[in-house]
């Protein structure tokens, strides 16, 4: 395709474009860690880099400017964020390649080029799609990126013959990066993210989503079952908003939000009770963690209950492990009332046989955390131990769960258990691939380049 | 002008010349190895001229913070937090006891074994204004104070000052991160250093007794000074010879103390042979300083590859040959010192290089030199070498600057322990910075000198651009490779390859930057000049993802926080931005380079010597007086926002110096050549 200089085409293919888009991301991705000094990381990474538009406030540079300032500054501007930026990196990749990458390749050599892509490309698509060797990837990725390598090569030595040596490891390289940016989109819509907690000797099947929160209902069915029905954050957030209590034929009774808190902390109080002054506790709110800080918004909540139109009460309920959850009489049976980080419940369950945390000789820094866990699943039949460590997680179950901490009882430092990070991503075998992907586009572009220099510079000697 | 003296650099002379000249870089080389090397026989030397036998002491291994080290270690690391300094030189001079490079030993074996001289030291470093008047001094005073103006009650029956500072310190802790004021940080900072000598003072740091079961670990003599002397440790061997010791020096018996130290190095020689081994090697290593060794010759490399690129256009063939090979010599001698004490790091450590933010810019700086060598090997010009030296000294101050905070081969968190992930991705990430750095340093050099001088003739112009794409590319390969394999150990650890955290944020921008250069230059978007200007501004988001993006996590909010490193990074990257506005600002055709491809020199030339020379003693004496000053404390930092005109000043009265000469020069030789031959 050969189009003229004012066609818009060509504009949408240029390197100017591209010089500018990235330029835009380097902005984007800068005041996106600026913004982390006072915004947690989950708030910027919606706001920032998964949005279309981003209002960038100018405070965002007070940090950098002036550390010590406690004036907010005022104005910001619009600025295009993540999707856009990106999606415009993908369109004029695309346009380039479709306008300036062409085939070159003739004859025999343009069809074994064909032949050795498309080879490539089975091969690789064959190692993710079965689910053996996908099991593998899970397990030993490393190996599997080696492996990797060869069907990359072939397709290097594919394009080589289609587009020809100076542009066939761009196109690799180019390849790989969308690969990446696909994959992190699988990410963003496919992949959550969790944590069990287990106490010395017990054990758990629960997984709690640390950044979003549940009302839930939990009535004991006897024979080592529960029921719980829970109102997402969502609702309850909308309901406080709009002044509407929840009212859904599921929920035991009705709920009002009379006031929602992001993040809480229990303070105590002292509470004039006649000539006594008894000490009490309260949640008082404060502002969210931010991204420099590395810290988990505990949120709380007001709720007023009606069974009907009869008003049981008004709770303070709290995400704040020393908060205990209410107990609610209704037709009979026992409710317990709570305000909990979203769980969700796995057909099988870990327990924690023993925990070790050690730490370097004279001082608090852990050397080493691990947990020698059970797993029982018995919907499988499998029973076995499994053993975790920093940097070496138990792969089950699509999922994988890794060494993350601890949890203790602070005054006497005892340890009581395990807290384990949960990860279950569709998409977590990409970013290895894209990785094989462009580092043999890399390694290509530059050994051809290298040659080309030095027969350039032998002609010339 | 000749063509073939134009053409210099793609003609070093392998053959003929003079003899000497072909000499002299192999007679340098030589005498600066036989140097090292005899610096190297001394450390292994006891050097045991006082009656005390320190030295030996120096070599015993003892545990602190979770790492078996050298007793030296200690001393030193312990000294250095306390006073910003490794040595206590002139008070011991004065008292005419034991030679330079060990006071760190006795002061910590004089405070461990409770003389009273150790309370008497002034060791203790302070500089907040507030502070000084917390304990009732004032800047008048000095900034060094002992420990037992601290201890000793100021007055009959009054309370000691430590008792006060101790409760100021947790009054401030109790304050909010960010709320803190330069006040609440200084004194908790003061506090630190108090506890750090009390520690050490009742022996409860560092642990000496090592463990003589399977499974035990390192024991101190003091456990918790509430339960007084540790009876586990006083019964085994160690802990017996070392309490002897103790009291040896106490009493000042040095034959006493001898013998108990000779007992007590004995036994652990025979009872932890390996760390006992380790542990001499490393006080050698510290004695032996190879980093102040090696900025040092950093100077000279650097000096000479400045003068090799300054006089190629005036020296002859052969003298430029010489000269250019003796830069090198420094600079390969210089690399190789570099590359062992890397490698002995490396051995003591059992960990790869870079494991904090102290071996990062020890490993930077090599990455740096190593290429630039390469570098040099092709053009042979001499501006590699200036920039790598440059570099070379810069990264091993910040290395210097940064051992302050403590032991620079301290143990590793759990989430970073995994030798697999800090050999590959901290190693190809660092290179990455390496890359960019090296880039960013040759365009200023050519940004510096093209502007200034009329050196930058076109094929030398050429080269450097050749050199900072070649280098770019090479940097963009590194920083992606190493962000990625980032991304892949963090799915390994915690299972999610990418989080946006500032760290990772910096990593891609260095990507970004790179990939912005490379694919601008591909679409001719930029020229030369425009690639040397980006290159420069690789820089900026280099020292922003080392540095910049540490300091948001702990003190982007704080107070008082624009005294220390972030003033510091303000002024480097205001010169940076300063060094990449410039040549926008110019236009090209006035550049002195370019201007003189057109015109003769605006003066004559011995105006051209005496201006230049002029210009070039200001530079130089500006800033060794600001050197000299900001060591000694003195200087606003703020001075330095200047440290582009002084570049530009000295960079200018070299050019107007060496144009001067050369015109003279020739002016001489066509005189000469106008005369009648004589016989």
């Amino acid at each position: 395709m050969k189009l003229s200089k004012d066609n818009p085409l060509t504009w949408l293919a240029s390197l100017r474009l591209t010089v500018v888009l990235l330029a835009m991301s380097m902005y984007l991705i800068f005041v996106g860690t600026l913004a982390q000094v006072e915004l947690g990381i989950w708030q910027v990474v919606e706001k920032y880099f998964r949005s279309s538009f981003v209002y960038v406030p100018f405070d965002v540079f007070r940090s950098l400017l002036y550390p010590g300032s406690e004036e907010t500054w005022a104005y910001g501007h619009w600025f295009p964020g993540g999707f856009l930026i990106i999606g415009l990196l993908l369109v004029n990749l695309l346009a380039a390649h479709a306008l300036r990458y062409k085939v070159t390749g003739k004859g025999n050599m343009l069809w074994l080029g064909y032949g050795l892509v498309l080879a490539g490309t089975s091969v690789t698509a064959y190692t993710v799609l079965e689910p053996k060797t996908s099991a593998t990837i899970q397990q030993d990725v490393i190996v599997m990126m080696l492996i990797w390598a060869v069907p990359m090569t072939l397709i290097g030595v594919g394009c080589h013959y289609i587009f020809g040596s100076r542009k066939a490891g761009i196109v690799l390289i180019h390849a790989g990066i969308i690969l990446m940016l696909v994959g992190e989109y699988i990410t963003g819509i496919g992949a959550t993210e969790g944590q069990m907690w287990i106490h010395e000797q017990g054990a758990s099947n629960t997984i709690r989503d640390i950044r979003e929160a549940e009302i839930a209902f939990v009535r004991d069915l006897g024979d080592g079952k529960e029921e719980h029905i829970v109102i997402p954050q969502a609702i309850i957030e909308s309901a406080g908003e709009n002044d509407e209590p929840i009212t859904d034929t599921t929920v035991p009774v009705k709920v009002r939000v009379d006031r929602w808190m992001a993040n809480t902390e229990k303070v105590s109080v002292d509470f004039e009770d006649g000539d006594r002054t008894q000490l009490l506790w309260t949640m008082k709110e404060k502002d969210a963690a931010t991204g420099t800080e590395m810290d988990v918004d505990q949120p709380s909540v007001v709720v007023t209950l009606f069974d009907g139109e009869k008003r049981l009460g008004e709770y303070l309920l709290s995400t704040v492990g020393t908060v205990r959850p209410i107990q609610l009489e209704l037709d009979g049976q026992t409710w317990e009332v709570s305000l909990r980080f979203k769980e969700t419940h796995v057909p099988y369950t870990l327990q924690l046989v023993d925990f070790r945390h050690d730490k370097f000789t004279g001082t608090t820094t852990p050397m080493n955390y691990s947990s020698t866990l059970h797993l029982d699943a018995p919907e499988s039949g499998e029973s076995r131990d499994a053993f975790i460590k920093m940097n070496q997680p138990l792969r089950y179950d699509q999922k994988a769960f890794f060494q993350s901490g601890f949890f203790q009882q602070s005054a006497l430092n005892r340890n009581l258990g395990t807290v384990l990070q949960v990860a279950d991503n569709p998409g977590a075998w990409v970013p290895y691939l894209s990785c094989v992907v462009v580092t043999v586009g890399l390694c290509m572009h530059f050994v051809v380049s290298l040659l080309r220099y030095e027969r350039r510079a032998n002609a010339s000697a | 002008m000749s063509e073939s003296k134009q053409d210099r650099f793609e003609t070093i002379e392998t053959t003929g010349g003079s003899k000497v000249l072909r000499a002299l870089p192999y007679v340098l080389a030589a005498v600066i190895a036989v140097y090292l090397l005899m610096g190297a026989y001394k450390v292994t030397q006891p050097d045991e001229l006082s009656r005390f036998h320190y030295d030996t002491l120096g070599k015993v291994p003892v545990s602190q913070d979770g790492r078996v080290k050298p007793f030296d270690t200690v001393a030193r690391n312990a000294l250095l937090q306390i006073s910003q300094k490794q040595s206590l030189m002139d008070e011991m001079l004065l008292k005419g006891e034991g030679t330079s490079d060990k006071p760190a030993v006795i002061w910590l074996a004089e405070l461990m074994a409770g003389r009273p001289e150790a309370m008497q030291r002034r060791v203790i470093r302070i500089d907040d204004p507030g502070v000084l008047g917390l304990i009732g001094k004032t800047p008048e005073d000095g900034q060094l104070f002992s420990f037992g103006e601290f201890m000793n009650p100021p007055s009959e029956g009054a309370e000691p000052i430590y008792f006060e500072v101790g409760r100021q310190a947790e009054r401030a802790d109790k304050v909010r991160d960010d709320l803190r004021k330069p006040f609440d940080e200084h004194v908790i900072g003061l506090m630190r250093k108090l506890s750090l000598i009390q520690r050490l003072r009742i022996n409860a740091t560092p642990f000496v007794v090592p463990p003589e079961v399977q499974g035990d670990e390192w024991v101190p003599i003091v456990k918790d000074p509430r339960e007084g002397l540790n009876e586990f440790a006083l019964d085994r061997k160690a802990g017996q010879t070392w309490q002897a010791m103790m009291k040896a020096l106490r009493d000042d018996n040095h034959q006493a103390f001898n013998s108990a130290l000779q007992d007590h190095l004995a036994f652990k020689q025979d009872f932890v042979p390996a760390k006992a081994r380790k542990a001499a090697f490393e006080q050698g290593y510290n004695r032996y300083a190879p980093f102040s060794k090696g900025i040092a010759l950093y100077i000279l490399a650097g000096l000479m590859g400045l003068l090799a690129m300054l006089l190629r256009p005036i020296l002859p063939r052969d003298g430029y040959t010489a000269l250019w090979r003796s830069g090198m010599a420094v600079l390969m001698i210089v690399f190789v010192l570099h590359t062992a004490a890397l490698i002995v790091r490396i051995w003591l450590q059992g960990r790869p290089p870079v494991t904090n933010l102290y071996s990062s810019a020890v490993f930077i700086g090599w990455g740096i030199v190593g290429g630039a060598i390469v570098l040099e090997k092709i053009t042979k010009l001499g501006v590699a070498s200036l920039a790598a030296s440059s570099a070379g000294v810069a990264t091993l101050l910040v290395a210097l600057h940064l051992s302050k905070d403590g032991d620079t081969m301290g143990v590793m968190q759990a989430v970073l322990d995994s030798n697999f992930w800090l050999g590959t991705h901290v190693i190809t990430i660092t290179l990455g910075y390496s890359a960019t750095f090296l880039a960013g340093f040759i365009a200023i050099c050519y940004i510096v000198f093209g502007m200034t001088t009329s050196l930058m003739d076109r094929k030398m112009a050429r080269a450097i651009a050749g050199m900072v794409y070649a280098v770019i590319c090479f940097a963009l390969l590194f920083s992606f490779v190493g962000t990625v394999l980032g991304g892949i150990w963090a799915d390994q650890s915690w299972g999610r390859f990418w989080g946006w955290d500032p760290k990772e944020n910096g990593a891609i921008l260095i990507v970004l930057m790179n990939a912005i250069i490379l694919h601008a230059r591909w679409g001719h978007l930029v020229k030369e000049r425009g690639i040397m200007v980006l290159a420069i501004g690789g820089n900026i988001v280099t020292i922003w993802s080392w540095f910049g993006t540490n300091m948001l996590g702990v003190g982007l909010h704080a107070y008082g926080f624009m005294d220390g490193a972030w003033a510091v990074l303000t002024v480097i990257g205001t010169n940076i931005l300063l060094l990449m506005s410039l040549p926008l600002w110019v236009p090209t055709h006035l550049w002195y380079t370019n201007y003189r491809l057109k015109h003769p020199p605006l003066l004559p030339p011995l105006q051209q010597v005496m201006i230049g020379s002029g210009l070039l003693i200001v530079g130089v004496l500006t800033t060794a007086a600001f050197l000299t000053m900001t060591l000694m404390g003195t200087l606003n930092i703020y001075y330095w926002f200047s440290a582009w005109l002084l570049l530009f000043m000295m960079a200018a009265g070299l050019g107007q110096l060496i144009e001067g000469v050369r015109v003279c020069w020739e002016q001489r030789e066509e005189r000469l050549k106008g005369l009648p031959a004589s016989a």
